[in-house]
């Protein structure tokens, strides 16, 4: 048997690191470069304060890694509690900032609830789909991790930030399919409804075909009418979903985003403005960029949340293709490394934990980065350990430190697991 | 799983696709908007004559514009508007009506133009929500001077008329830029601390016209306009050896810093613009053609008959009848007749070609715009009267500047030179840029040819030549009138032009002039109207070509001035006291530290006669009023000196009169700037406590 620290992934570690530097060289540059006249004040002090965010994080992961990992097994619950009821508390008595009444403060000090909460969520979903009930199928264990998701995404909606709740959600197929109780064509089932909204806001017309295709070869692949019909119904009840929810649910920001992701150029001057802006940024990078504190979109704040939500416009002006490659490369590294940790782990409660982290950066990086360069429509939410954010930065540590433990630890876990 | 990796492979295409392939675009779309520059408006150059004086210059102008939302203007808008009202001489409502009848919310332009001092004002008025925007107005600052040479500028400083239009690229400079930050819709928000163009500012233009000699053109030539009532004239001088253009004027004229408020024909340059039917002085071109040619020479005499002549039906005079007469003198007394019997001798190629070699059909290419080539009909579609017409100055059609551009090759021993405005362009750093390069365009003919005719020209101006009357004493003038029936409505009625054209000195022509007077209403004849004002021109003239001057008198004439009267200095200041001996004459010796003190003693004293360049000593004390009380060293006997009366300080600088004031115990306020022209108490009074002086 190893030691712990013989098992740490390193690598994983230094990919962390220097993510977080990149995050900081791109803040630099949008708080202290020309642009920082545009800016207020406290928007300027963004990079000290990700630098002590930074410091912070370092320890956290330090503390989260010298934990024994069945304290983490055990405490998962209470985690979730914690943070959950962060939640809550920032329901009542949370600020309101960017329209999102998301952040609880403890004098000078906020705290971006939604972001920690996805720490507990994961955690505890990993444990309830790594209980031996669940692992026999049983349909209330699976519910049950539902819900332990759709608690915290419902309170999310309430605090008005649709774009994290979706992050949220998101959590609910990715970990079905980890933790292998799912069968494929129901997998399938799930996926669908992302693949015909995207599709519907695209193109309502290539939605329907993808809806009717969808249930033929369902039809066809699994020779059952019942499965055939029952895609039928889920993916057409999508559709006819995504049309209410575009027109009523949804607010009038949020339906104007969509509309105008369908067609920026003709909401030039309102909502398609960030999306236009964003894609000219990156697309003015070129192949090796205008470089560092160079980039005319950005310097002259065209992007907006240049430091957060943008922040890849920033990258992808100022250092072009290839800066924005090595970063995606990065990331992939990461999520690749960090499903590596979680398979390697040879036990339930760590694979899943280590699926649910990689789902949410994939999700993370897939809609931040897909936002800025016009793939998907605006939806608030920032590029993992890249933009300025100190809970966001502490929770993405923290989940990678936990996985990190976890894969460590394996050996431990597996006397502890019995 | 296949779903999974679509994700990413779709972001990896579109990074692709964006960054590399559609990049371009792209990448113009964010320069187009990050390129959101304010122009900085470059300085449009300055225009000067050749002796450096400035005719054109830019002053500050500043735009006042209001942001009526901003917190603190409502409780100081009666105050801005009465003070903004008084400023600019326009009554208080006029702003309450503006600023309440605004189309845009926050912001409303009240005054398009604004001074300097002005704009001072109100900036320490301090008004909120005043937004002033500096730029630069364009002051003539001989305003009618030079009007047609100068032109005018729009609003926004670009060349409308003149040397402005012509020069505008050079004049206008590049203007730099800076960036700055837009917002979506497009409105400037900020300047950024990025890279800023410099403005390359306009070139200056030197012109070859001098101030002094354009002032007496103009003066003369509306004295000339106005006595015979015409209905317009216009007067060109030009070196002929080089083509520099001296003077140019029209009646009536315009100023440039009000263009609008002038019809276009005041505006009208006819020196360029209007193509004329000279009228004998074309009789020039006949003349050389027939003398060159060896078809008759200028001591060959010429039966002019009884002072009318029919060619191909039509009947031709001449005002008197001369009979037999050498060719030459034709061009003295202008005979129509002799003119036309000679050409009617030549083949028609060989005066069309004489003509066109002239530059007659062609333009001069000056550099002024709005240049026309006049006419001059092909040999081919000529009638049958047309050579005969032709030879004494009809049926061809010339500018004015055409007509002297020819006379210049015949001062120039036949060579024909292009006219020119501009002598060069210089930087901002008054580095010459570029030189205008004196063109002679081809030789008309042979130089013999213009020796053999120059006297005959010349006895045009002579006692019993047609231009008598634009003789100077000493000067010898060489030219030639002409008086043309102007065709109006179809037929040539009594209407007249009035012309002449000539050079001096004769010998050695260092300016080339034209008058031309179109339907004068007193008088007609180009002797009778247009030579007098050649004359009084070429009169005032000569004294600003020293060569010409020397020739006409030459200073050994001038009795020698050796003794004058010395003035009386006493009381004044040291500095006043030596200005007023050295304008006579006399040096001054006076110790540097006590020039503003004064003046208690000189010697030689005042009302002395002494000789010039005898210096006079001046003694200074610092008590002078009560010391020159008591002592009376000074013979002061008029009140002017006299230290217990207020002395006459017209003409003197505020400062000087102060400094005169306080040495005699009187405290002065100034009100304007400039010399005085007004003071209270009068000279001669007693002194008062205090004084009021008006500058202006």
């Amino acid at each position: 048997m190893r030691t712990w620290y013989k098992n740490l992934d390193w690598m994983t570690l230094l990919i962390w690191a220097l993510l977080v530097c990149a995050g900081l060289v791109a803040i630099y540059s949008a708080t202290h470069g020309p642009a920082r006249e545009f800016l207020l004040l406290s928007v300027q002090r963004n990079f000290n304060r990700q630098l002590t965010w930074f410091g912070i994080s370092a320890v956290l992961m330090l503390l989260i890694i010298l934990t024994p990992a069945r304290f983490i097994f055990r405490v998962s619950p209470l985690v979730y509690v914690v943070t959950v009821g962060l939640l809550v508390a920032a329901l009542f008595f949370g600020r309101e900032i960017n329209g999102a009444k998301s952040w609880l403060y403890i004098g000078p000090f906020g705290l971006q609830v939604s972001e920690l909460a996805k720490v507990g969520t994961v955690l505890l979903v990993a444990r309830v789909l790594s209980a031996n009930p669940a692992r026999e199928g049983k349909w209330g264990y699976l519910l049950l991790a539902g819900a332990t998701v759709m608690l915290p995404a419902a309170l999310i909606v309430l605090q008005n930030d649709a774009g994290t709740a979706l992050v949220f959600l998101a959590l609910i197929p990715v970990m079905l399919f980890w933790s292998g109780t799912i069968p494929l064509p129901w997998m399938a089932l799930l996926v669908t409804p992302i693949v015909v909204g995207y599709l519907y806001i695209v193109n309502p017309f290539l939605a329907a075909l993808f809806s009717l295709a969808f249930s033929v070869g369902m039809m066809f692949v699994m020779r059952s009418k019942v499965f055939g019909s029952l895609a039928g119904a889920f993916s057409f009840g999508t559709l006819i979903m995504a049309f209410i929810a575009l027109d009523k649910i949804l607010q009038p920001h949020q339906q104007g985003r969509i509309r105008a992701f369908a067609d920026p150029e003709k909401y030039r001057l309102t909502e398609g403005f960030h999306v236009i802006q964003a894609k000219a940024a990156i697309g003015s990078g070129g192949f090796f960029g205008k470089g560092f504190t160079n980039g005319t979109q950005t310097q002259l704040a065209y992007i907006p949340e240049q430091s957060t939500d943008f922040i890849f416009c920033v990258i992808g002006e100022e250092f072009g293709f290839v800066g924005a490659f090595v970063l995606l490369t990065l990331f992939g590294m990461l999520l690749i490394r960090m499903a590596t940790l979680g398979t390697s782990a040879g036990f339930v409660f760590p694979r899943l934990f280590a699926a649910g982290v990689t789902g949410i950066f994939l999700v993370h990086v897939l809609i931040n980065v897909g936002m800025t360069i016009g793939l998907m429509p605006v939806i608030g939410i920032p590029l993992p350990l890249i933009s300025y954010g100190g809970s966001a930065l502490l929770a993405n540590t923290a989940m990678i430190a936990i996985a990190l433990n976890l894969h460590a630890r394996r050996d431990e876990f597996a006397i502890y697991t019995g | 799983m296949a779903f999974v990796l679509i994700l990413p492979v779709g972001v990896f295409a579109q990074m692709v696709r964006i960054q590399l392939s559609d990049g371009g675009e792209l990448r113009e779309r964010g320069e187009r908007q990050a390129s959101s520059f304010v122009d900085l408006p470059a300085t449009r150059g300055s225009i000067y004559d050749q002796a450096g004086r400035a005719l054109v210059v830019n002053t500050a102008r500043f735009e006042v514009a209001l942001d009526p939302t901003v917190a603190g203007f409502e409780e100081r808008a009666e105050e801005f508007y009465t003070l903004l009202g008084h400023l600019t001489d326009r009554p208080v409502s006029y702003y309450h009506n503006r600023v309440a009848n605004r189309a845009s919310r926050q912001y409303v332009l009240l005054v398009r133009s604004l001074d300097e001092p002005s704009k001072e004002e109100l900036v320490a008025a301090d008004i909120p929500g005043l937004l002033l925007t500096g730029s630069f107005a364009r002051r003539y600052n001989y305003a009618r001077t030079a009007g047609h040479i100068l032109g005018h500028v729009d609003t926004d400083l670009r060349g409308q008329a003149g040397i402005e239009l012509l020069y505008d690229e050079y004049l206008q400079g590049e203007p730099g830029r800076q960036a700055v930050q837009r917002d979506r819709r497009g409105i400037v928000k900020a300047l950024v601390g990025g890279p800023v163009e410099e403005p390359r500012n306009g070139e200056n233009l030197v012109l070859t016209i001098d101030l002094v000699r354009q002032a007496i053109l103009e003066e003369e030539l509306a004295n000339g306009i106005g006595e015979a009532e015409a209905e317009w004239g216009t007067a060109i001088a030009m070196d002929p050896r080089t083509g520099a253009i001296l003077a140019m004027a029209n009646v009536p004229d315009y100023d440039p810093n009000q263009p609008g408020q002038f019809t276009t024909a005041a505006r009208r340059n006819h020196a360029v613009t209007d193509h004329i039917e000279p009228g004998s002085t074309f009789k020039l071109v006949t003349a050389v053609a027939a003398v060159e040619t060896g078809l008759i020479a200028p001591e060959d005499s010429i039966d002019t008959g009884q002072g009318w002549a029919v060619f191909s039906g039509r009947t031709m005079h001449d005002s008197h009848g001369y009979g037999r007469i050498p060719f030459g003198e034709t061009i003295v007394k202008s005979s129509n007749v002799g003119m036309a019997r000679t050409a009617s001798r030549m083949e028609r190629g060989t005066f069309y070609q004489y003509a066109r070699a002239f530059g007659f059909g062609q333009p001069t290419l000056v550099d002024l715009p709005g240049e026309v080539a006049g006419s001059l009909k092909r040999p081919e579609r000529w009638s049958a009267l047309t050579l005969p017409w032709m030879s004494t100055g009809y049926e061809v059609e010339a500018t004015p500047l055409q007509i002297l551009t020819a006379y210049s090759a015949l001062a120039n021993g036949g060579l024909l030179v292009r006219p020119y405005v501009v002598a060069e362009r210089r930087n901002v750093h008054g580095r010459v840029t570029w030189t205008a390069h004196q063109d002679s365009i081809r030789r008309a003919f042979e130089p013999e040819t213009a020796e053999q005719l120059l006297p005959w020209f010349e006895r045009v101006v002579s006692r019993d030549g047609t231009g008598n009357r634009a003789a100077v004493a000493g000067l010898r003038i060489a030219g030639k009138t002409g008086t043309a029936q102007t065709a109006s409505g179809g037929g040539y009625q009594r209407r007249y032009r009035a012309s002449f054209v000539g050079f001096f000195p004769a010998d050695n022509p260092e300016v080339a002039l034209i008058i031309v007077v179109n339907n004068p209403r007193n008088g007609s004849y180009g002797g009778s109207v247009a030579a007098p004002i050649f004359g009084e021109i070429a009169r005032r003239w000569i004294g600003t070509f020293p060569s010409i001057a020397e020739q006409v008198s030459p200073s050994g004439v001038l009795p020698e001035l050796t003794e004058s009267q010395v003035p009386n200095v006493g009381g004044m200041p040291g500095v006043l006291a030596a200005g007023r001996l050295r304008a006579n004459g006399f040096p001054v010796r006076l110790a540097r530290d006590e020039t503003w003190q004064i003046v208690s003693a000189q010697r030689p004293s005042g009302g002395d006669t002494s000789r010039i360049r005898n210096a006079v000593r001046l003694t200074t004390s610092r008590e002078a009023r009560r010391e020159a009380n008591r002592n009376t060293v000074v013979t002061a006997s008029d009140s002017d000196t006299h230290p217990s009366t207020m002395p006459d300080l017209k003409g003197l600088s505020g400062r000087r009169a102060v400094v005169w004031l306080a040495s005699l115990g009187v405290e002065a306020r100034i009100q304007g700037s400039g010399v005085v022209t007004e003071q209270v108490p009068e000279s001669g009074a007693s002194l008062p406590p205090q004084a009021v002086l008006t500058l202006r």
